[in-house]
């Protein structure tokens, strides 16, 4: 009698939390280039304003080519040569989770807060995790730049840094979180090394060596999570 | 020279070949940068014109996973030469040398544990880059854990022309600084550790550089040994300033015990949407001899530097305040314009004012491997500090290609 009270209710909780959690898709909204998607366990096609992609869709974009995705009450812009994947849409109660693999190239987040309903928003890649809520940005991985709201920028190894609106951040090849500089977003990480000189002139000394230092390509890995 | 090119040689060849040999051949970056840098100057009836041409040929691989090899190997022609009052010249046709040499690398030992290094003739400058600013030869580890980052180094100097690292910190340094015989920089060995944490205070950083240098030279005059604890804090007040200060306490021994102590500010106003616009005011002191006596000094620094771009006032027993602005109006092209004060302690009833300097720049990148620079500027010394001192000024021009 006990193990079939527990056993109902069991089954009342899966039934309710799966009532709760409903997996939504992402929408194309908007499409410019050549964009292709996989579902699951299916082959390439070639996407179209208002295709609708459920968990687990491989997103596609060529040169030059980008689509807006419309993921719950985010969107995501999927820049050329970029490959991404639809790990999780879900909305429950306790608000949407939205989780992205990022395999290659670069994604623009903006991602919405709704009023009594939390936003969790998290961009994987092989070496990174973004995680943020009511924030905009841009990363690629390595480098970021918040267009409003902030971000706390993680380096594989624990330094941190707060990232703010209007600021610009990158992993340096030393494994360390450089000090955010104010820039303008205009143009976004399409100028990158810009960014990058700005930031460096930025925590540069007054005394300078001469032309013999070049500045370094960072190659290191970012996480962010949500400040 | 001769085995120094030499050397240089065998080196770059050991590199290529390590680079085969561990199959990255495919992974190989190199490239040419050219550039010319040219200087007319003027004061006091004087008349000269300087001229250095650099052709830097560089490499860089990857090696394994987590490290990389940087090498450079620099030709340079350079010449001064004297117009007025009479002419003469001072020509080097030709310098072959190792440029930035590097082996670096980034690990990470744990969640929250890094461990970074460099080695080979690399860039070396304490938190201010006025105690030590140089390409020496050397390695720096660097242990992030977590917030904090710890860092040391070990260099050595005799292998640098002294013209990239002038050391004058004793009498010894200054008679092979004027030697026109010496062409390598004092031998010195020099040791650091450094912590920083990292916005432990929020959006602050807080840490301390220490540096010491060992004067190998045992055969001059004087053998000067010296020390130096630097804490400084930086950060940003809202998105749009940013600040620094920092202190340098300095201890010698030579072999009587000494210290000096030496300063700096700078505050940074940044609107990158105001044609990324940058003012920049900043106040540096380097503290002297003030009563003759005793065992305070003037400040040295392991590597000499000046208060300004045109003025020869030496970073010692000095203080410069200076305030810079800057603006982008079109994309590439940078435009600033700067103009500081430098002033001497009047401990003897002379005059405190040294003089006034104007300044001005414009940075031209009409692509991302071509730059162009164009600076020049004035000092006007204050007559009342010294009689015979005149307006001296300053025209640059320099180009930079990259291949």
């Amino acid at each position: 009698m006990m193990k079939r009270c527990i056993l109902t209710a069991a089954m009342l909780v899966a039934v309710a939390s799966a009532a709760m959690a409903a997996t939504l898709n992402a929408t194309v909204v908007e499409i410019a280039g050549k964009v292709e998607y996989q579902l699951p366990g299916k082959g390439w096609k070639p996407a179209k304003v208002g295709d609708s992609l459920p968990k687990g869709t491989i997103v596609s974009t060529g040169f030059k080519s980008t689509v807006l995705l419309k993921v719950g009450p985010s969107t995501v812009t999927v820049k050329p040569i970029t490959r991404l994947s639809l790990e999780e849409i879900l909305q429950s109660e306790s608000g949407t989770q939205t989780q992205l693999f990022l395999m290659a190239g670069r994604v623009k987040a903006e991602v919405t807060p709704q009023a009594g309903s939390p936003v969790e928003f998290q961009v994987k890649s092989p070496t990174a995790t973004a995680s943020v809520r009511g924030t905009g940005f841009e990363f690629d991985g390595t480098n970021l730049l918040v267009e409003h709201g902030a971000v706390q920028l993680r380096a594989p190894h624990g330094m941190t840094r707060y990232v703010r609106n209007g600021e610009f951040s990158y992993v340096a090849t030393n494994g360390s979180v450089t000090s955010p500089a104010a820039v303008s977003p205009e143009g976004g990480l399409e100028r990158v090394d810009e960014l990058i000189d700005q930031a460096d002139s930025d925590s540069r000394v007054d005394v300078q060596l001469g032309g013999a230092i070049d500045v370094t390509t960072p190659t290191a890995t970012v996480i962010i999570t949500i400040q | 020279m001769k085995r120094h090119t030499t050397s240089l040689a065998a080196f770059i060849c050991f590199v290529v070949a390590s680079a085969l040999c561990a199959g990255n051949a495919y992974a190989v970056d190199f490239g040419l940068t050219l550039s010319n840098d040219s200087e007319l100057s003027g004061g006091g009836g004087g008349l000269s014109l300087s001229q250095v041409d650099d052709a830097a040929l560089w490499l860089s691989l990857p090696i394994g996973a987590s490290s990389s090899i940087y090498a450079s190997a620099v030709y340079e022609f350079s010449g001064d030469f004297t117009y007025l009052p009479s002419y003469s010249d001072s020509v080097r046709w030709y310098s072959i040398t190792a440029g930035r040499v590097e082996w670096e690398g980034f690990v990470g030992l744990s969640d929250s544990m890094g461990l970074g290094w460099s080695v080979g003739r690399i860039p070396l400058q304490d938190y201010s880059g006025r105690v030590l600013n140089g390409l020496l030869d050397g390695a720096t580890v660097r242990l992030s854990v977590g917030q904090a980052v710890v860092s040391a180094a070990a260099a050595y100097t005799g292998l640098t022309f002294k013209d990239d690292a002038p050391i004058l910190i004793d009498a010894d340094d200054e008679s092979a600084w004027s030697d026109d015989d010496a062409i390598f920089a004092p031998r010195r060995l020099l040791a650091s550790v450094g912590l920083r944490l990292v916005e432990v205070v929020p959006f602050h950083d807080l840490g301390l550089d220490g540096w010491a240098q060992f004067d190998l030279d045992t055969a001059g005059e004087a053998v000067t040994n010296t020390q130096y604890a630097e804490p400084f804090i930086e950060g940003r007040v809202a998105r749009a300033i940013r600040w620094r200060l920092w202190g340098a306490a300095e201890f010698g021994q030579d072999p009587g015990l000494f210290y000096g102590m030496a300063a700096g500010a700078r505050v940074r106003l940044t609107a990158p949407e105001l044609a990324g616009l940058r003012v920049t005011a900043s106040c540096v002191w380097a503290g002297g001899d003030y009563d003759g006596d005793g065992a305070m000094r003037a400040f040295k620094p392991i590597t000499a530097g000046s208060l300004s771009s045109v003025a020869g006032t030496m970073f010692t027993d000095a203080l410069g305040a200076s305030l810079d602005a800057s603006v982008v109006p079109a994309r590439g092209l940078t435009l600033g314009a700067g103009c500081a004060a430098n002033f001497r302690p009047n401990v003897d009833g002379e005059p405190a004012y040294l003089g006034f300097e104007l300044t001005g720049r414009a940075d031209y990148k009409p692509a991302g491997d071509v730059t162009l620079t164009v600076e020049g500027g004035c000092f006007a010394p204050n007559g009342a500090a010294d009689p015979e001192a005149s307006v001296e000024w300053l025209a640059a021009a320099s180009a930079t290609l990259r291949l």
